[in-house]
């Protein structure tokens, strides 16, 4: 059987808060190349808010909590619960206002940071606990250097979060089968995972349909020597979370206290009802339902490194072997052998079912799909996993080409080499991240060539906020094209952009700037049409392909 | 270890061969850059070859923008936002890493030059340029336009989300017309309309009609639905001397619409392209 009994040492744990922490020191440090999302404008502004009402909750609690009161502060970007922008504001009122360690935006980004150092410790935990150290520290790492998860792991925004909430609650879920302690939490992590993002919603369902499977894998197990069938762990994760997380979702968000019913109905019934942004496939602007099947699953393997996605899947071949019938021919038993321990309570099936459910569900050709690879995130730490697991085969196959070298040596050598493809695709990517692809078709080049979606949430411009400084002239009119109203203010807050430079409408403006995207260029249009002219005076670039157009009047 | 099992486990020795290739090709992929020394001798080039009638082409597409900035005046808002190369003798094409432009596949080039990661080829269109008498387009403003006030020219993105330099036309309950004077009438009326993307992607809204009239009579009528695409028309004149055309332009749906067209007059030279 895998996994220890009494869960993972002090050292297991030292280990992954150490690869957390080192993750964190890393994003930090390059926090301030990437630019401010369109959410993370909202949410900048959301967050401001709610602590406005924390302020009115200490002065007069009485007040805080009037219907109208709750309103006034609680309605804005009501179509997400209130969690994570919680989190951002009191980061923001300790790390920024009162003890002035962070500037105003990274101080914000602080728990979205968090949240990804959740999953690398939770990463190599797991990892680690089933498929041995070496497993671990690769499934972590891999994670951490998958170009969009490193992306993304900086802002103040909701995925990583919702990916941390997910892999928690499926870990402590499967600990749960084993120890009623771990169903509490497990409960417990689920409420909080309902207060991230609605995709949280589909977790009882996953873990669910995992519980059955085991139910109907015991009842088809031999009996023992007694006549006894192996006992059915309880479902102490259902049970606590049935009665916690309703009470721990309805308690954190202020906004449904009242009209409770009504409000939680539109709040699903904005996402089952959601509109459809503008992604490119193939040369094809996906706007409306149908929306290509192949699409998650494309883009999954055209972004996370190829070496990552080749181990996974070699992973998954590895732990399929130890549930084929004994009954298999001879021949296939002696070539395919089985490879780590035999699995306790369904976890391959945990691992697999975890990994397809995200992307099968927003495959669907009635859902709407855009921002990237963002909204199946929850499926990599899975993929990550099988990946370490398939480190392991590696590492023998170099330590029997290898046999006079230390073992420990090899070990660490492998590792090392199977994460330089992700760390330089990290690296070379960075700050433009969701304009990474993998070098399996081209890198950006290749995607343009392709017809893949270029870039969303108008945060690349960065890269052009240096020139705009330089050019253009005092109190100009800037168009800041897919740049969010807040998120272009919290570039002037944080002392980047010009404080004089007003935002403004292409008639009204000096200079434009415009993110390349496929639709995009109807926007570049009413450019051209207002400055009659198509000649841009700087574009940005990443490895050639343009990312931002500056056009002056 | 058995023989057939060794085989198997040497599989996995595809792992590191990945890794290799990943990390030299992230390593290649930015050195296919052009740097600004080879947009600028390319540009030098073209600039010191082109013709009146020459069209400069890029490739690929999405070179578009760096290419433009290092043009400039070179492609004119008219060439960038064409139709089709009718009007053109020559194409000069500046291509990144060997591709080739739509309007160049199936020429041969009869001049290439390479700028480092930049070629410069000059190709010489099969058909004869069209011989244009009168273009609309250039002469809008000589025209009297009843129906609507923000006419105009301008660009219109159609639904291949290609540019499209045109005469802008906001459609209105009671249709638009533009009438030009004084305009030769030997040869044919040739031009395209189109419905802008942005509010044709869905599909909403049926069609728009394009009539065209000589001196008060119908020389010709095309329908300009959502999603055509580079679909031109082309009706006779009536022979000879000068003479009144109008353009009538009507939807039965026009609201929030935006139609556009370019027209011209010209002689048949050894067939249209």
């Amino acid at each position: 059987m895998i996994g220890r009994k009494n869960g993972p040492s002090k050292s297991d744990h030292a280990i992954g808060l150490g690869l957390g922490v080192a993750y964190l020191i890393v994003l930090l440090a390059t926090a301030g190349d990437v630019g401010f999302s369109r959410d993370e404008g909202f949410y900048f502004t959301a967050a401001r808010q709610y602590q406005a009402w924390f302020d009115v909750l200490e002065k007069d609690p009485q007040r805080a909590i009037e219907k109208s009161v709750i309103r006034k502060y609680w309605r804005y970007n009501r179509e997400h619960p209130a969690l994570m922008k919680v989190l951002f504001g009191f980061s923001n009122r300790l790390f920024n206002k009162k003890w002035e360690v962070l500037s105003p935006a990274t101080s914000f980004r602080l728990p979205g940071m968090l949240a990804a150092v959740l999953v690398v410790y939770l990463l190599y935990l797991w990892g680690s606990s089933v498929f041995g150290r070496v497993a671990g520290i690769y499934a972590a790492l891999a994670f951490a250097l998958m170009p969009r998860v490193f992306y993304h792991a900086h802002l103040a925004c909701f995925d990583v979060a919702i990916t941390a909430a997910w892999l928690l609650v499926a870990y402590l879920y499967w600990r749960s089968l084993s120890s009623w302690k771990f169903g509490l939490a497990a409960a417990v992590a689920f409420g909080f995972a309902l207060c991230v993002k609605l995709n949280a919603f589909f977790i009882p369902f996953v873990l669910g349909i995992h519980y059955l499977g085991l139910l109907f894998y015991r009842r088809l197990s031999a009996q023992n020597d007694e006549g006894q069938r192996p006992r059915a762990p309880k479902p102490w994760a259902f049970v606590f979370g049935l009665v916690i997380a309703p009470v721990i979702f309805v308690g954190h968000w202020p906004w449904v206290w009242y009209d409770t019913l009504p409000r939680l109905l539109r709040y699903m019934g904005f996402h089952s009802n959601h509109p459809f942004y503008n992604t490119a496939w193939f040369g094809e602007n996906v706007i409306q339902a149908p929306t290509p099947i192949a699409l998650p699953i494309g883009m999954t393997a055209f972004t996370i490194p190829t070496v990552i996605i080749a181990l996974a899947i070699g992973g998954i071949i590895l732990r399929l072997r130890h549930h084929l019938p004994s009954s298999l021919g001879r021949r296939v038993r002696s070539v395919w052998k089985t490879h780590g321990p035999m699995s306790r309570d369904g976890l391959d099936f945990l691992l697999l079912f975890s990994m397809i459910f995200s992307i099968a569900l927003i495959s669907h050709p009635s859902v709407p799909i855009f921002g990237g690879t963002k909204h199946w995130m929850p499926a990599f730490p899975f993929i990550a996993i099988f990946s370490g697991l398939a480190l392991s085969r590696v590492t023998e196959l170099a330590c029997a080409v290898f046999s006079r070298v230390p073992v420990k040596v090899v070990q660490l050598a492998t590792v090392v080499v199977l994460l330089l493809p992700p760390l330089q695709q990290t690296v070379t990517s960075h700050p433009f991240g969701l304009a990474s692809y993998v070098p399996l078709i081209g890198g950006a080049p290749g995607a343009a060539n392709l017809g893949m979606t270029r870039q969303f949430w108008g945060y690349t411009t960065t890269g052009v906020i240096p020139w705009l400084n330089e050019h253009v002239p005092k109190k100009a009119g800037v168009f800041f094209h897919d740049t969010a109203y807040p998120s272009v203010r919290m570039f002037q807050e944080e002392g980047i952009l010009r404080p004089d430079i007003r935002i403004t409408r292409i008639k009204n403006s000096t200079a434009a700037i415009l993110h390349h995207e496929l639709h995009m260029i109807v926007d570049e249009s009413w450019i051209w049409n207002s400055y009659r002219t198509i000649t841009p005076v700087k574009v940005l670039t990443y490895q050639g392909v343009p990312i931002v157009s500056v056009y002056m009047r | 270890m058995a023989p057939k099992e060794s085989r198997v486990y040497w599989l996995w020795a595809v792992i590191p061969v990945i890794a290799v290739f990943e990390l030299f090709f992230q390593w290649i992929i930015p050195l296919g850059e052009p740097s600004v020394s080879d947009w600028k001798s390319a540009v030098e080039l073209v600039a010191k070859e082109k013709r009146r009638h020459d069209l400069v082409t890029i490739a690929p597409d999405w070179e578009s923008p760096t290419a433009r900035m290092h043009l400039g005046p070179l492609i004119t808002r008219r060439d960038f936002g064409r139709f089709d190369t009718s009007r053109y003798d020559r194409i000069f094409e500046i291509s990144a890493n060997s591709a080739r432009s739509p309007e160049s596949q199936g020429l041969i080039a009869d001049m290439e030059q390479k700028f480092g990661r930049l070629t410069v080829s000059r190709y010489t269109l099969k058909h004869e340029r069209s011989q244009v008498v009168y273009d609309f387009f250039t002469h809008l403003g000589k025209a009297v336009v009843a129906g609507t006030k923000r006419l105009g020219r301008g660009f219109i993105i159609d639904h291949g989300f290609a540019p499209r330099f045109v005469i802008r036309v906001p459609l209105t309950r009671r249709g638009v017309s533009v009438t030009y004077t004084d305009v030769p009438l030997n040869g044919v009326v040739r031009g395209y309309g189109i419905v802008d993307y942005k509010n044709g992607k869905f599909n909403s809204g049926g069609p728009v009609r394009l009539s065209v009239s000589v001196n008060g009579f119908q020389i010709g009528e095309t329908m300009i639905h959502n999603h055509d695409v580079n679909q031109p028309f082309e009706f006779s004149l009536p022979g000879d001397g000068l003479g009144t055309v109008r353009f009538e332009i009507s939807a039965q749906d026009y609201l929030k619409r935006e139609f556009g067209f370019t027209a011209d007059v010209r002689e048949r030279v050894g067939g249209t392209k």
